[in-house]
């Protein structure tokens, strides 16, 4: 797990339970325009993975 | 449990899904041989997988499990030799795929579907609100399907008097299980190609005006819908078309066969649809299992759970087993509204081509669920079930029921 910069404790990354897709809060979502060091209680709740649409709930966290 | 005979695995055999006798087999392979091979069948030799982990397995390591028609898909069925090879974005792999899946992405966004929540609303309302007291009707043909048609013809902006069309169409693009029968394959060639006039005929129109917000539109001004052979055309619409159809018709079917199973779970919902009325529609989903499997080709050598899977093998994907795998959901066969892990079914599939419709299918059904509900409606078989002797499309041809709603 990657030290983080911005004083919130190490970089986290989540999976989508539905499609196996991970989201790294270091590398944020460019996909989504999502910048990088955006961490994941700051997505909007209405965020959805990039790769099947499925809500943030379906996340968890991995690492 | 008796040891599975090793003629007895073929788990693709029409009668099995016709008499709804699918289940103790499927049972006993994910016990004793749950990565199965098939020597023979209709279809020629498969694999099948049947544990809910290793359907996972399969579905996220898509290099070396492909859904290329190039291989003959992603049914059971070798469809690369006939005249309707349903070329479409399910059936091919990345990069091809994802440019075409991104293209329709928009149109099922949240925001997408909050637009299209209250006219879903309203027409439910008025069809429950038409259903006959006191005799028996057929719930596919009374509600499965002029919903779920009512509902394509909104994303395609489908001429609304011609959209009894839809569900035929549909049907003969997911009809399978015809095998390499002549005379079937051409009559599906007959149905399939009159659809795909049809919507070639509005893309065309749909093209030449400014861009709009529905599916036609979205494919007819995106740069990788550009330049698409026939077959490519076919599959495009076909999969929209299936994607929307089928699946939810049949699921809005399973759900009356549901709350005939479990009348107390099904009294739950109705005293508390705002907690319960989500949950029931994805135990309904899970449970019922529209497309009953998927199918994938190995693009190399490959040892998976023990097994030694061959370049060119077909390895199919058995979803109704997985989402009844007790590994992950105890009590499987309950239809539980406040299941804990419901939303993990495989019934949209997994990885890099789960289901885009998956949330549209979910708001039509809970929407179904809160009006029938609203209503405090009763809804009784009224005979048994006629089911679809197909091992893709898990359904109904015919659901004789009775109906009561309060009149408060």
């Amino acid at each position: 797990m990657a030290d983080a910069t911005d004083g919130r404790g190490p970089w986290r990354t989540y999976k989508c339970l539905n499609c196996g897709k991970l989201y790294e809060e270091e590398q944020g979502c460019p996909d989504l325009d999502v910048p990088a060091g955006t961490r994941w209680e700051d997505l909007p709740d209405d965020w959805v993975c990039p790769q099947c649409g499925s809500d943030k709930r379906d996340f968890e966290l991995v690492d | 449990m008796a040891t599975l005979a090793p003629s007895s695995n073929d788990v693709s055999r029409a009668e099995l899904w016709v008499q709804n006798a699918w289940r103790p087999i499927f049972a006993q392979l994910r016990a004793e041989d749950p990565v199965s091979y098939c020597p023979d069948s209709f279809f020629g030799p498969y694999w099948s997988v049947t544990r809910y982990d290793d359907i996972v397995a399969v579905e996220a390591d898509p290099a070396t499990f492909s859904s290329s028609w190039e291989h003959g898909g992603i049914v059971i069925f070798d469809m690369q030799d006939t005249g309707v090879q349903l070329r479409m974005f399910i059936a091919m792999d990345d990069p091809e795929h994802a440019e075409k899946r991104k293209a329709i992405a928009p149109a099922v966004t949240p925001t997408a579907m909050a637009a299209l929540a209250s006219a879903i609303r309203q027409r439910t309302s008025d069809l429950l609100d038409s259903l006959p007291e006191g005799e028996t009707f057929d719930w596919v043909h009374s509600v499965s399907i002029p919903l779920t048609t009512a509902m394509i013809a909104t994303l395609f902006d489908f001429p609304w008097d011609e959209r009894h069309k839809l569900a035929p169409w549909s049907d003969w693009c997911a009809k399978i299980d015809i095998g390499p029968d002549a005379e079937l394959n051409a009559e599906r060639e007959r149905h399939v190609f009159e659809m795909a006039a049809r919507f070639r005929q509005l893309f065309d129109e749909r093209k030449a005006l400014p861009p709009q917000g529905d599916l036609l539109s979205i494919m007819a001004h995106a740069d990788s819908y550009g330049e698409m052979d026939e077959q490519r055309f076919i599959g495009a619409i076909a999969l929209l078309l299936v994607g929307g159809n089928d699946t939810t018709r049949n699921s809005m079917s399973g759900l009356i066969e549901r709350i005939n199973l479990f009348p107390d779970a099904w009294a739950r919902v109705k005293a508390d649809p705002a907690a319960l009325a989500a949950g029931a529609a994805t135990e309904t989903i899970r449970l019922q299992t529209p497309i009953a499997h998927m199918r994938r080709t190995a693009t190399r050598d490959v040892e998976f759970a023990g097994k030694q899977i061959r370049q060119g093998d077909k390895v199919v994907l058995w979803y109704n087993s997985g989402n009844r795998d007790e590994s992950v959901f105890p009590d499987a066969d309950r239809w539980d509204p406040e299941r804990g892990n419901s939303r993990r079914h495989l019934s949209f599939g997994y990885g890099i081509h789960r289901c885009l419709g998956a949330r549209l299918a979910e708001l039509q059904l809970t929407t179904l669920i809160e009006e029938m509900a609203r209503r405090d409606m009763e809804v009784k078989l009224a005979g048994d079930p006629v089911r679809l002797p197909s091992c893709f499309s898990h359904g109904y041809e015919h659901l004789p029921v009775t109906m009561s709603r309060s009149h408060g």
